[in-house]
């Protein structure tokens, strides 16, 4: 499975490495980072609808998060894939937007990487 | 010297006018039961002043009493004489209670009525000397004793030497005190030259040694004033003078203490204090509780103080403010009417200059009043202006402290702004070094099993992840700590250190606060920011939390701006809100320019946005400081901040620094 993280911090590619270190050398999953809302709008068009599902964060200089949902979910991409918000700001507002917009699901950071790999492994299977 | 003894010394020229000071109780005793058995008059106007006259050393209140008496039926029956005798009475007794003022304007009244009384005149007019003297106002004093030596000119020289003996004594106390010494010592020579003429010279030798030692003290002679000072003694302790001889002791006390010997001053000045309970002279008294103030300070501060309150009570009564005023006012009645005076006696003399003398005279007058008339309007505009000037350092105080607290709330609203931003920055790190201590604690566990397994190269590479995690959570620690480390810095109040900044580094950190901060109290907030950052660009000393106020006030607004236009703008009007930074190195400075594509400011406003308190933001959302904190900040710098800006497409704000 394909997955798309787009976060501004770069770091997180690391990290999302060595968390999932197992599972990306089963190739189980396959990982893909943007760092910013159009760099990931740019690869999903290179890339017409390789990952299967994206983690994207929330709060990012230009293109938010919720901006890029609305384009992935309205104008984008058919079928749609997966596609989980993640922000620091775990408000009810936030939420609600995401929702509004068609997010599959809303995690709040820090990340809970053992509930993440449940997930991304049940939507895998 | 001493105002006392130059009282009774002048005094002793009264019986130039032929009325004793001294009597016995019997005298006094007889004539007061005549008094009392006269009928309202002349007569009794007479005896009342004669009665003052031998009371004036025993009991010069009661005196005064008599005299006042006397004086009120004088002025009813008319009698010249009568009147200017009863004047010079009084005046004489006030100047020895000390009531200066009051003698000043007896004294004064009797020189009006004394035109074609020569005799009386001079009286009068050693009367105002005195009371200048005692005020111990020399200059007026040495000006009134130049009119009273021409008063006598032409006069025999007894008459002359019985008038300017005690007139050259007092000269020589006022030179003394007007850094003269050396007229101080003439005068003093010129009195003993004239004391033979006096009414008793042995008393009249006593008081001129007395004298003459204040101008030998003043020159730094010591051993002339003391000798003097001891003559004086001994004839004043031969007489019996003790109001004489405690003013001796007072300036024996003082010669010493000026040479140094403070026990000698001490014994002198305890005695002459001791004289007090005899003898009422508050002058002297007055000036010793001060010298023995002083000299207890150390020793004994109880005993100090018990002085030092005597010393105050003296001081209050001779010198109320009261009686200064009443002093003046007198002196002002009083030239006024000698220039009236002067103008009939002038008239008389000479018809044909008449005219153009009282014209003249006039002009001095009126000028003389207009003069006098605009001093006061002077002295009530200065009370007005020291009492607004009072009023203002009050309020300019209180501007200050508010100012203070205006750019202290400025400060805490700014960090209010940042507070968001760093809490999602401070997040972010810690979320890092959270997940990759434990990402390393399973990385360890994993390494185990490879060394078990033997499998050396994949624990290498394990190896090598967690050095790399180690790092990683360093940085993001270190990151965290830099923000709070901002964080404080901005809050604190008081004016910090240069130190060497990466602008670049300062300006993107801001950057991120800024937009954080403002994404997190509006969610649907949101713009393009860029940064085009000029690698050249110098490390420099800055305040690095002032000029990052600056340009976080600079980025917020900005972001404000861009906002309020897409808020303004067509929903498919395909505005793009976008904020630019850049920084440039242009050689020996350096500039910030912080673009928006915003609103733009319109030029009545664009003049007014450096001004402190002008804000276009509704009531209670912004200070209206940032901008002139943020100018005042950069001209700190040596800097300039200069806007560029145009409405509807948008402002650039350019902070200019010197680069060293």
């Amino acid at each position: 499975m394909k997955i798309l993280v787009v976060d501004d911090e770069k770091d997180v590619q690391v990290l999302f490495e060595q968390r999932f270190r197992k599972e990306i050398k089963s190739g189980e999953f396959h990982f893909v980072f943007a760092f910013s809302g159009e760099e990931a709008l740019r690869y999903l068009k290179q890339n017409h609808s390789e990952a299967v599902l994206i983690l994207s964060d929330i709060n990012m200089p230009g293109m938010s998060g919720l901006q890029l949902l609305e384009h992935i979910k309205t104008q984008y991409l058919k079928p749609p894939p997966v596609v989980m918000m993640i922000t620091a700001y775990g408000d009810e507002e936030n939420h609600k937007a995401a929702m509004k917009l068609g997010a599959d699901d809303f995690l709040t950071k820090p990340v809970d990487f053992p509930s993440l790999k449940e997930k991304l492994k049940s939507l895998a299977a | 010297m001493r105002m006392m003894l130059s009282a009774l010394v002048f005094g002793m020229t009264l019986t130039c006018v032929g009325q004793p000071l001294t009597s016995t109780k019997a005298e006094r005793d007889s004539l007061t039961r005549i008094v009392e058995g006269l009928p309202d008059g002349s007569a009794k106007a007479s005896a009342l002043v004669a009665l003052c006259r031998m009371y004036t050393v025993i009991d010069p209140e009661k005196a005064k009493q008599l005299g006042l008496n006397g004086l009120a039926l004088a002025r009813v029956t008319g009698h010249d004489t009568l009147k200017l005798s009863a004047l010079a009475s009084v005046g004489f007794v006030q100047n020895i209670i000390g009531e200066w003022p009051e003698a000043l304007r007896i004294n004064f009244e009797g020189l009006a009525s004394s035109e074609s009384y020569p005799k009386w005149k001079r009286w009068f007019m050693g009367g105002i000397a005195l009371s200048y003297h005692k005020q111990q106002d020399y200059r007026r004093f040495i000006s009134v004793s130049q009119q009273a030596f021409k008063l006598i000119e032409g006069s025999s020289e007894a008459e002359r030497g019985h008038y300017a003996w005690p007139i050259h004594m007092m000269l020589a106390k006022a030179y003394a005190h007007l850094d003269n010494p050396d007229s101080g010592i003439y005068h003093g020579q010129q009195a003993f030259a004239l004391v033979r003429y006096t009414e008793d010279p042995v008393q009249g030798e006593g008081f001129t040694h007395a004298a003459i030692a204040e101008p030998y003290l003043e020159n730094g002679d010591f051993d002339m004033a003391l000798s003097h000072l001891r003559q004086a003694l001994v004839t004043f302790r031969k007489l019996g003078m003790g109001f004489a001889e405690q003013e001796a002791l007072r300036d024996m006390a003082r010669v010493f203490q000026r040479q140094g010997h403070a026990d000698s001053a001490y014994r002198y000045a305890i005695e002459a204090f001791e004289k007090s309970s005899q003898i009422e002279n508050p002058l002297v008294t007055k000036d010793v509780s001060l010298f023995l103030s002083e000299y207890f300070e150390k020793k004994d501060p109880l005993k100090s103080l018990a002085y030092l309150k005597e010393y105050q009570a003296l001081s209050d009564s001779l010198y109320s403010i009261e009686r200064t005023n009443q002093f003046k006012k007198i002196e002002f009645d009083e030239s006024t009417k000698t220039a009236e005076i002067e103008k009939v006696h002038l008239a008389n003399q000479s018809r044909i200059r008449q005219n153009t003398l009282l014209g003249s005279l006039t002009t001095v007058t009126v000028v003389a009043l207009l003069l006098i008339y605009f001093n006061r309007q002077k002295q009530k505009a200065n009370e007005v202006l020291a009492k607004q000037k009072a009023e203002i350092e009050e309020q300019n105080r209180l501007i200050k402290s508010t100012q203070a607290q205006l750019i202290q709330s400025e400060k805490m609203a700014s960090l209010g702004e940042l507070t968001a931003g760093i809490a999602h920055e401070i997040q972010n790190p810690l979320n890092f070094v959270n997940n990759f201590s434990e990402v390393s604690s399973e990385l360890v566990a994993e390494l185990n099993e490879e060394i078990e397994k033997g499998n050396a190269k994949d624990a290498k590479e394990i190896a090598t992840d967690l050095k790399q995690n180690l790092e990683k959570i360093n940085h993001h620690g270190k990151r965290a700590a830099d923000i709070v480390k901002g964080m404080l810095q901005h809050s604190r109040s008081s004016t910090s250190q240069g130190e060497l900044t990466d602008i670049n580094v300062l300006c993107d950190e801001y950057l991120r606060l800024a937009f954080h901060g403002l994404r997190a109290k509006d969610k649907s907030f949101n713009a393009k920011f860029e940064t085009n950052f000029d690698p050249s660009l110098p490390r420099m000393t800055v305040i690095p939390q002032d000029i990052g106020r600056v340009v976080l006030n600079l980025i917020n607004n900005a972001f404000y701006a861009v906002s309020e236009r897409l808020r303004q703008a067509q929903p498919e009007g395909g505005y793009e809100p976008r904020v630019t930074v850049s920084t440039k190195h242009l050689g020996n400075r350096i500039q910030i320019s912080i673009r928006d594509n915003g609103t733009g400011i319109p030029g009545n406003v664009k003049e007014k946005i450096f001004q402190p308190f002008f804000t276009t933001k509704p009531t209670g959302q912004g200070t209206g400081l940032g901008l002139s904190l943020s100018y005042d900040i950069v001209r700190a710098h040596g800097g300039d901040l200069t806007v560029e800006t145009k409405e509807g497409e948008g402002t650039t704000f350019i902070i200019t620094l010197p680069h060293q």
